[in-house]
C-alpha cells in the first residue's frame, strides 16, 4: 500500500450566521495516498466542498474551521503560516473548480495566466516559463497551443476553459489536485473527454487526486476509493469495486439504488424524506430520520467509523 | 406515424432568432434553434427527448406551448393546429397541456404562497369557484404531489428543491392537464430526491392518464422514463426509436457517443481495470 | 424563513446605519409636527398683527422685574422708530402674560376635521407669543412653518405616490410588452427627461391659470412634479421588467393562461418593490425642492397660505437676512427635510439594494 500524502483528522468546520449554527463539517476523517483517485461523494450540503476548502485554509467569514489536523507531507496545514500555506496552494495542492470560466480572470489571455502561476511558483527563465505553457496546454489536449494561448477566457468553450484551468492546476507539479465537480456544468461527452484526459495525466504526472462530486456514477469510474458523505460526515468508505458491490451503510445502498437505469424500468428505490437542515440535524446518527433501519439506539448517539472488512470503514450500528 | 391516439404532433418546425448587432440592431444573421423538427407523441404514452445543452430541446418545448411565437410549421394539439387556431379557443385548450420547468428555484414566484401558485391557474379556469372549494381543490393536489396540505400558506423557499419541484407538478396537474412537458424537471435534483420525484411522475401518470413529453440531458433518466426517445442535436432530430432499440442497438453514431459517455456504475469501475 | 422574518431582517440591518435611523426619527417628528399643527401652532396661519411686522422673537421670561422667580411669562411689545425711521420693539413690563399650557386660542380643524380652540401653549389677553419672530403683516413665523409644512413634506409624498403609479405602470407595460408599445413609450418618457426639469416645470405652471384657489394649486404642483418625475423610474422598472418577463415563473404564469396586465401586477411590479422603496425616499427632496422653487417665484401656494417655499420669498431680499434673520427659519427645515431623506435613501440603499443599482434622478 502506498504511503498517505494527505490525512485530515478529525475536522470541524462551522458557519455562523446571524441566528444560526451551520455545522457544515462534523469531525470528518479521511487519508489521500500517494498517487491515488479518491471520489468524495455526497448530495448538495453534505459538505464535500466545504471539507476541501477547509484543508486548504479557503473557508470564508462566518465560515471557520474549529478543530481537527490536516497532514501533507508530514505538515499540518492548519497550523502552517500563511505565507507557507500560500506555496502549498497551488503549488503542492491544486484546486479546480465547478466553473472554469468563473475562475478565469476574463481580461488577461491565457498564457499569462498559467505563466502568472509559474512566476510565483517556480524560477523558471521566461523562456522556459513559454516552453512549459505551450508543453501544459498541449498536455491537456488544447489543439495548436502556441495559438490558442493568446486567447481570452471568453473565446474558449467549457470544456476547453476546464482543461485550461487543469493545465494552471498541473503547471506547478502538484502533489495533489482537488477537483470540485469538474464536469457538472459540462455536457456528458465533453466530462467523459475531461475525465479521460484526468485519468491520463494521472497515470503520466503521478499526483493524487480528490475528486468530489455528487455523481456516484462518475466516482465509480474515475476513483480508486469512495468515500461518501453525509450531513457532514463520511458514512462509508471503502475501494470503488467494494463499495458498488457491497454497500454497507444504508445511506450509500439508498443512493445507489435512486440511480435509475441501473437495472429496466421499475419503481426506483429511492430514499424518504429530504436532506435535514445543516442548522438542525436529528440527534444521534445524521441518517436516522430517514433511514429504513433505524432504531433507537441511532438516535441516542451518532455512531463510530468501524472497519467492517479490510480497508473498508462504515459510520453505521446496523451493519 | 399518424395514429388515432396522438396527441400530439409538431410537423416541419422551425424557430430561428435573428442575430442583432450594431447600433440600428441590423439582423446579420439567424440562429436556427429548432430546423425542422418532427415530433409526435402517443396519448399515455412518455417520450422522451434527449440531447446535449444548447440543442434546442427548451427551446421545441417553450414553442410547443406557444411562449415562443416565432415560428415555422405545424404544431397540432389532440388534431386541432395550435398555429391556426383563434386565441379563444387557445385558452380552453392550453389548460391541457402544461409544462414543468427545470428550475425549481426559478419557476416559482417567490412572492407568492404555495396556494397562490397553484390557485392561479384554477382561478383562470373556474374563475366562479369558491374559496372553500380552491383551498379543498388545492389541499388535494398537494396530497397528490405527497405535500402536507398544510404547507399551503407557506413560501417556495421554505421548500427543498424536491419539495418545490413538487409544487411545480401539483401546479400544472391542477389544471386537470392531458399532457405535461417535463423540461429537464429532475436534473437540478440531488440524485435520493431525483429517483423521488421520477416515481411520483410514473404514480401521476398511471393515476391520471397523462401524456409525457419528457426532455433531459441525462440517458439513464430518459432511459427509466420513456417508451420512446427523440435524440435532438444541433435543433434536429437525429435518431428516434423505442427506449429499447436505442439503448440496445442505436443507428446513429453521435447517440452512440452519448451512450458512451454516460458514466455508467456497473460498466467501467476504475476499481476493476486499475489493479 | 418567513417573508416576515426577511422584512424584519431588513430593518434589523438599517439599525447598522445610525444616519439613517436618525433620519428617520427626525422625518417622523417633522411628518408629527405637520400633522398636529393645529394644535402645536399658537395661532391661526393667517392671524395676522399688521402692528407687529416683523417683530422679533418674543422673550420669554422667568424673573420679573422684582428679581422673583415666577411660572415662564412674556410681556407684551410696542414698536417706536429710531432715527432711520426703522421700527423698533420694546417691552411693556407692567403687565406679565403667563405662558399657558392647553389655552384657547384660534379655531382650527384637528387633521382637518375636529374643529377645536385647544392649543399646546399661548397665551392669553392682547399680548402675542412670537416664538421665531413675526412676517411682514405680523404673523406668527413658527406657527406658519408648522402648517407650511403640512403643504411641503406631503406634496413630495403625495408627489412620488403618483409618480411611482404612472412609472410603474408605465414601466412595466413597456418592458413586458416590448416591441412598439415599448418604443413608444419610452421615447416619450426620454423627451421628458431630455428638458431640462426646472423648464419644464415652468412652462407646465403655464399652462394653467394664475388665479387657481389653494386646493387647485396643490395639486397643480403636484401634477407638475410627478409629470416630470415618472420617466425616470419608468425607465428603471422596464429594465426590470424586460430581465423578469424571461423569468421562469413569469412563463410558468403564460403557459397557464394569466392575462398580460395581471402578470405585469401580479408577477413583475411587486419584484420592483426594493428598487421603488429606494428610489421613493431618495426622490421625495426633489418634490419638495421642487415645490420650494415654484412657490419662492410666487408660481406656487400663494399666500396667505403657508408653504415653507413661500415663506422662504420673505428672504429674498438681503435687507430682510440682515435686520430679520428668523424668516430664513424655514430654509432651515427645507434644508433638514432633504438631508434626511437623502440619508435614509441611502441607509435603504444599502440594505435593500447593495449592488447599487439605482441612480440618482
Amino acid at each position: 500500500m502506498a504511503e498517505e500524502l494527505l490525512r485530515i483528522d478529525d475536522l470541524h468546520t462551522s458557519f455562523f450566521l446571524e441566528d444560526s449554527v451551520v455545522r457544515a463539517v462534523e469531525g470528518v476523517t479521511f487519508s489521500v495516498r500517494r498517487g491515488e483517485a479518491l471520489g468524495l461523494v455526497g448530495e448538495s450540503g453534505c459538505g464535500k466542498s466545504v471539507t476541501a476548502l477547509s484543508m486548504l485554509r479557503l473557508v470564508q467569514e462566518p465560515g471557520r474551521v474549529l478543530r481537527g489536523r490536516v497532514t501533507f507531507s508530514g505538515r499540518d496545514l492548519l497550523t502552517l503560516p500563511e505565507s507557507a500555506m500560500r506555496r502549498v496552494r497551488g503549488g503542492e495542492i491544486a484546486m479546480i473548480f465547478q466553473e472554469p470560466k468563473a475562475a478565469l480572470n476574463p481580461v488577461f489571455t491565457i498564457e499569462f495566466q498559467i505563466q502568472e502561476m509559474l512566476r510565483v511558483h517556480t524560477a523558471l527563465s521566461k523562456a522556459d516559463r513559454r516552453r512549459r505553457t505551450v508543453e501544459l496546454l498541449d498536455k491537456v489536449g488544447i489543439a495548436e497551443p502556441a495559438q490558442r494561448m493568446k486567447d481570452y477566457p471568453h473565446q474558449l468553450s467549457g470544456g476547453q476553459a476546464q482543461r485550461v484551468m487543469t493545465a494552471m492546476a498541473l503547471s506547478c507539479r502538484p502533489k495533489l489536485l482537488v477537483a470540485d465537480e469538474p464536469t457538472t456544468a459540462l455536457d456528458v461527452t465533453v466530462q467523459a473527454r475531461i475525465m479521460r484526459l484526468f485519468r491520463q495525466l494521472q497515470e503520466e504526472i503521478e499526483f493524487a487526486f480528490v475528486l468530489i462530486t455528487h455523481d456516484i456514477a462518475l466516482c465509480a469510474q474515475a476513483a480508486d476509493r469512495i468515500a461518501v458523505m453525509y450531513a457532514g460526515v463520511i458514512v462509508e468508505i471503502a475501494a470503488t469495486r467494494e463499495l458498488i458491490r457491497n454497500p454497507l451503510h444504508p445511506y450509500t445502498r439508498g443512493l445507489l439504488d435512486s440511480l435509475p437505469g441501473r437495472t429496466a424500468r421499475r419503481e426506483l428505490r429511492s430514499i424518504p424524506g429530504t436532506v435535514p437542515d445543516p442548522a438542525a440535524k436529528p440527534p444521534g446518527c445524521f441518517f436516522s430520520s430517514r433511514c429504513p433501519l433505524a432504531e433507537a439506539r441511532c438516535r441516542d448517539e451518532l455512531p463510530e467509523m468501524r472497519e467492517i472488512a479490510p480497508d473498508h470503514w462504515v459510520r453505521c450500528v446496523r451493519v | 406515424m399518424n395514429d388515432a391516439n396522438e396527441i400530439l404532433s409538431v410537423s416541419g418546425l422551425h424557430v430561428h432568432f435573428p442575430l442583432r448587432r450594431g447600433v440600428l440592431s441590423r439582423t446579420v444573421g439567424w440562429v436556427k434553434a429548432v430546423d425542422g423538427v418532427d415530433l409526435s407523441v402517443p396519448e399515455g404514452s412518455t417520450v422522451g427527448l434527449v440531447g446535449e445543452s444548447g440543442c434546442g430541446k427548451t427551446t421545441l418545448a417553450r414553442t410547443v406551448v406557444r411562449l415562443i411565437r416565432e415560428r415555422e410549421g405545424r404544431i397540432a394539439f389532440q388534431g386541432e393546429d395550435l398555429t391556426q387556431i383563434p386565441s379563444a379557443r387557445l385558452r380552453q385548450l392550453r389548460r391541457h397541456l402544461q409544462l414543468v420547468f427545470q428550475d425549481p428555484f426559478a419557476s416559482l414566484d417567490p412572492r407568492f404562497t404555495v396556494a397562490q401558485i397553484l390557485q392561479e391557474g384554477l382561478r383562470i379556469l373556474e374563475p366562479k369557484l369558491s374559496k372553500d372549494a380552491r383551498d379543498r381543490r388545492t389541499a388535494e393536489m398537494l396530497t397528490e404531489v405527497g405535500l402536507d396540505p398544510e404547507s399551503m400558506t407557506r413560501y417556495p423557499h421554505e421548500f427543498s428543491g424536491g419539495q418545490r419541484q413538487r409544487i411545480s407538478i401539483a401546479r400544472a396537474l391542477i389544471m386537470r392537464p392531458k399532457m405535461i412537458i417535463l423540461d429537464e424537471p429532475v436534473s437540478s435534483l440531488d440524485v435520493s430526491v431525483q429517483a423521488q420525484v421520477l416515481n411520483l411522475l410514473r404514480d401521476l401518470q398511471r393515476r391520471f392518464g397523462l401524456t409525457y413529453l419528457f426532455i433531459a440531458h441525462d440517458l439513464d433518466v430518459i432511459r427509466h422514463m420513456s417508451d420512446e426517445v427523440y435524440v435532438m442535436r444541433a435543433g434536429r432530430i437525429i435518431e428516434q426509436a423505442s427506449t429499447e432499440k436505442l439503448f440496445g442497438k442505436p443507428s446513429q453514431e453521435y447517440t452512440r457517443r452519448l451512450l458512451d459517455a454516460s458514466p455508467r456504475i456497473d460498466a467501467g469501475e476504475r476499481g476493476t481495470h486499475r489493479r | 424563513m418567513t417573508q416576515q422574518t426577511l422584512k424584519k431582517g431588513r430593518l434589523r440591518k438599517l439599525r447598522h446605519h445610525p444616519l439613517a435611523m436618525i433620519s428617520l426619527w427626525v422625518l417622523a417628528a417633522l411628518y408629527m409636527s405637520a400633522l398636529f399643527a393645529g394644535f402645536l401652532a399658537p395661532y391661526h396661519f393667517d392671524h395676522e398683527d399688521r402692528a407687529a411686522s416683523y417683530a422679533p422673537p418674543t422673550k420669554i421670561r422667568m424673573i420679573d422685574e422684582e428679581g422673583h422667580l415666577r411660572w415662564p411669562f412674556i410681556y407684551k411689545t410696542s414698536f417706536t422708530f429710531d432715527e432711520y425711521y426703522n421700527r423698533v420693539y420694546v417691552e411693556d413690563t407692567t403687565i406679565r402674560y403667563p405662558v399657558r399650557l392647553l389655552v384657547r386660542g384660534d379655531q382650527y380643524r384637528l387633521f382637518g376635521v375636529f374643529p377645536s380652540r385647544i392649543h399646546l401653549f399661548g397665551v392669553e389677553g392682547d399680548a402675542r407669543l412670537y416664538l421665531w419672530g413675526a412676517d411682514s403683516r405680523g404673523r406668527d413665523l413658527f406657527s406658519r412653518v408648522l402648517y407650511g409644512g403640512q403643504i411641503s413634506l406631503s406634496i413630495g409624498l403625495v408627489g412620488v405616490a403618483i409618480s411611482l403609479v404612472i412609472g410603474l405602470t408605465v414601466g412595466g407595460i413597456s418592458g413586458y410588452f416590448g416591441g412598439r408599445t415599448d418604443t413608444l413609450l419610452m421615447r416619450v418618457s426620454e423627451i421628458l427627461m431630455v428638458i431640462p426639469g426646472f423648464y419644464l416645470m415652468l412652462a407646465l405652471r403655464s399652462v394653467f391659470s394664475y388665479s387657481l384657489n389653494s386646493v387647485q394649486m396643490y395639486f397643480m404642483i403636484v401634477f407638475i412634479m410627478s409629470f416630470i418625475g415618472w420617466p425616470g423610474i419608468a425607465r428603471v422598472v422596464r429594465g426590470m421588467a424586460i430581465s423578469l418577463r424571461e423569468r421562469e415563473f413569469v412563463l410558468a404564469a403564460r403557459t397557464l393562461g394569466v392575462p398580460r396586465m395581471k402578470i405585469i401586477f401580479r408577477h413583475i411590479l411587486p419584484h420592483t418593490f426594493s428598487y421603488v422603496v429606494v428610489a421613493a425616499s431618495i426622490s421625495v427632496p426633489g418634490y419638495i425642492l421642487g415645490e420650494s422653487a415654484l412657490s419662492l417665484l410666487g408660481l406656487g401656494i400663494q399666500d396667505p397660505y403657508a408653504s415653507w417655499g413661500n415663506l422662504l420669498s420673505e428672504a429674498m431680499a438681503v435687507s430682510q437676512i440682515r435686520f430679520h434673520p428668523w424668516v430664513l427659519i424655514p430654509g432651515v427645515f427645507i434644508f433638514l427635510t432633504v438631508m434626511a431623506y437623502n440619508l435614509l435613501g441611502d441607509g435603504l440603499r444599502d440594505v435593500y439594494d447593495p449592488k447599487r443599482q439605482v441612480v440618482r434622478r
